[in-house]
């Protein structure tokens, strides 16, 4: 199977808690954007979306911590019991995908990857508020199925920028090899950009960095990215922009694509640089239904 | 976070705190907590209340 679409998209609590409060200058953009992505899923139809997340204490502690973790649950609540109330939204049901889960699991393996694998994984910001806006609740939970693969972006030593690239190569490659039925399957990666959690510097936005990000991205130089080191992007944009690795994975995941940046809403309520990207895979044969947009081609 | 405040002494001797850290704690220095060590996401989680006012 192919990824046919893909999401980059930033979390944070904030901006499903305070989305209601939140000035309508920053809400709008955003709120379009998420339409429009929704709008699209609802065209591809997919039948698994890859969720590349990251988890903030909730399904791991600093007792044990794994770099990589796939989900191979038949079911995933988002948000996890009691996110729903500090989230606002409410709790659905996902299906997940264990067999494809299991299928890429082994094939991580296969290629020299060891992650670790979950059938309980609770879902914080990480994944619930992208769905949140994605698929409204009001219109019950879809049929899409999930297949979350957590990376370790906030207990360091962390997993290095190029490993998650090399990784989200691997994640790509086991689609290439799976034999079961064919799917519809998105790539989805959250997370960042600026912000900074629980550090002296919390409610800051580095808007200078979050478009560097977002030009890199958009000119099909994500891989630039790379280099950066854990301790520059921290000094630059906050330990949660660390969080980018879930974007890293998901450009090498999707493959060759065409990025469609969205929004961008430095959201002060959310104390987050907020960025929503489209990922228009150009390599899907026979299908015809993505339309090459213009831009840069990775 | 309820135990901390529940019995901050068992808690220090049980997470082998030294006196400096378990004063950041009861005192909720979240500046001071970071500058000693403490993982911001979790200080982010055990003072949420601080942060989501």
């Amino acid at each position: 199977v192919k990824p046919q679409f893909g999401i980059v998209m930033s979390h944070a609590p904030g901006i499903s808690q305070f989305w209601e409060m939140m000035a309508p200058e920053r809400r709008e953009p955003l709120a379009a954007a998420y339409t429009q992505l929704g709008r699209e899923l609802a065209e591809i139809r997919p039948d698994v979306i890859i969720a590349f997340v990251n988890d903030h204490f909730r399904s791991f502690s600093l007792a044990m911590f794994p770099a990589f973790c796939v989900g191979i649950g038949s079911d995933h609540d988002v948000p996890m019991s009691g996110g729903d109330a500090i989230l606002r939204m409410p709790q659905r049901r996902f299906k997940g995908d264990p067999e494809l889960a299991g299928h890429i699991l082994e094939s991580l393996m296969q290629d020299g990857f060891d992650p670790a694998f979950s059938g309980e994984l609770k879902f914080f910001d990480d994944l619930s508020v992208p769905l949140r806006f994605l698929y409204p609740p009001h219109e019950g939970t879809p049929e899409v199925a999930i297949v979350p693969i957590m990376t370790n972006c906030v207990a360091r030593p962390l997993p290095s920028m190029r490993r998650c690239h090399e990784f989200g190569i691997a994640v790509r490659r086991a689609l290439d090899r799976f034999s079961g039925a064919p799917r519809r399957v998105v790539i989805l990666g959250t997370g960042g950009i600026s912000h900074w959690v629980g550090m002296p510097r919390s409610g800051d936005i580095n808007e200078e960095f979050d478009h560097k990000v977002l030009e890199l991205v958009g000119q099909g130089r994500a891989e630039e990215m790379l280099s950066w080191s854990d301790d520059e992007v921290e000094d630059q944009a906050g330990n949660g922009a660390l969080e980018l690795r879930n974007w890293i994975e998901a450009f090498a995941a999707m493959g060759q694509y065409v990025p469609r940046q969205l929004a961008y809403v430095p959201v002060i309520e959310a104390i987050t640089g907020c960025a929503a990207i489209a990922l228009d895979a150009v390599d899907v044969s026979g299908t015809g239904y993505r339309r090459l947009a213009e831009g840069a081609v990775r | 976070m309820q135990q901390f405040v529940a019995d901050l002494e068992a808690m220090r001797v049980r997470y082998e705190l030294n006196a400096e850290e378990a004063d950041a704690i009861a005192r909720a220095d979240l500046g001071r907590l970071y500058e000693l060590g403490a993982n911001p996401y979790l200080i982010r989680f055990a003072f949420r209340d601080r942060y989501d006012r």
